[in-house]
């Protein structure tokens, strides 16, 4: 199974040229946590809302700052090929709970989540437990 | 399982006078995205990294001068510490949340409980699951095995 039909392709981007600020408004218009930092469509980046908290909070960094000074390592990419195992064993090897999701030849083409792969493998689990066992009440754990 | 026993974050609390960079601080020390927000050691509310920088850095606010208690949620719901997690799941969700307050009998705070740690706690009992049935299926095939050697 791909990850293709998974993924999320409501991505809010912004461009190298922003400021974290801006970004940061962007980020509160769109009701998002993170956004992609987006160069000829191809994902340079990734920043969060806790990455410009921790950043500009602590007043290690200007909000007028450029948001690439938050982007300064690549993103974690994973073409929309790839099988939804392999994705999972992606996000444990790096660390990341969103993988940014690209074609063949670089462009962002959506966002894989673990909030959204959770929810996905709960209903598997859900289906998987109505038909080994009838439903019935449990006692509080 | 009472929640209290699979807390990982550390309990940490902020003065609700204390200033946004210091919450931000602390945050970023202690690895953190919410600290609960105390007067006379009392709860008061609940700060994230988000609320820093939807309320403070997006609006152009001073994080020196801002104090927490202006951009953190007032009186958060939350659940007492002998609260089973299935219970924790039930409020989170009519809450709309993703972290509650934990408290004790005295409504003193004592940490935090995120959906992040009640995933990886289930996960957890799943992974042991898992390994029941395949510990199970190993055991009947060498059992077949030696009936078969017999």
């Amino acid at each position: 199974m791909s990850i293709s039909p998974l993924i999320s392709s409501h991505v809010v981007s912004v461009t190298p040229a922003m400021t974290v600020r801006q970004a940061a408004r962007w980020m509160k218009s769109q009701n998002v946590g993170c956004v992609a930092v987006l160069e000829d469509e191809q994902p340079i980046g990734l920043v969060t809302d806790r990455d410009i908290a921790l950043a500009c909070g602590t007043g290690r960094l200007s909000p007028e700052a450029p948001i690439t000074e938050l982007a300064a390592h690549p993103p974690v990419t994973a073409l929309e090929s790839l099988s939804l195992p392999d994705a999972i064993a992606t996000m444990a090897a790096e660390g990341v709970r969103r993988l940014l999701v690209t074609d063949g030849l670089g462009r962002m083409v959506g966002i894989l989540s673990v909030d959204d792969l959770v929810p996905l493998l709960g209903e598997e689990l859900s289906g998987l437990g109505s038909t080994v066992r009838p439903r019935r009440n449990f006692p509080p754990v | 399982m009472p929640v209290s026993e699979i807390l990982t974050a550390p309990i940490l609390t902020i003065a609700a006078d204390a200033s946004v960079a210091d919450a931000a601080r602390t945050m970023h020390d202690h690895h953190v995205g919410a600290l609960l927000v105390t007067r006379e050691g009392d709860l008061v509310g609940l700060v994230t990294d988000r609320d820093i920088t939807v309320s403070v850095i997006a609006e152009g606010g001073d994080v020196e001068r801002t104090p927490v208690a202006n951009i953190m949620t007032r009186e958060p719901t939350f659940v007492r510490e002998h609260a089973g997690i299935f219970e924790a799941i039930r409020v989170m969700q009519r809450a709309n949340v993703r972290r509650l307050p934990v408290v004790d009998q005295h409504l003193r705070p004592v940490g935090i409980i995120t959906a992040d740690d009640l995933l990886i706690y289930i996960s957890n009992e799943l992974g042991t699951l898992a390994q029941a049935l395949f510990r199970g299926l190993e055991r009947e095939r060498s059992e077949l095995g030696k009936l078969k050697r017999a």
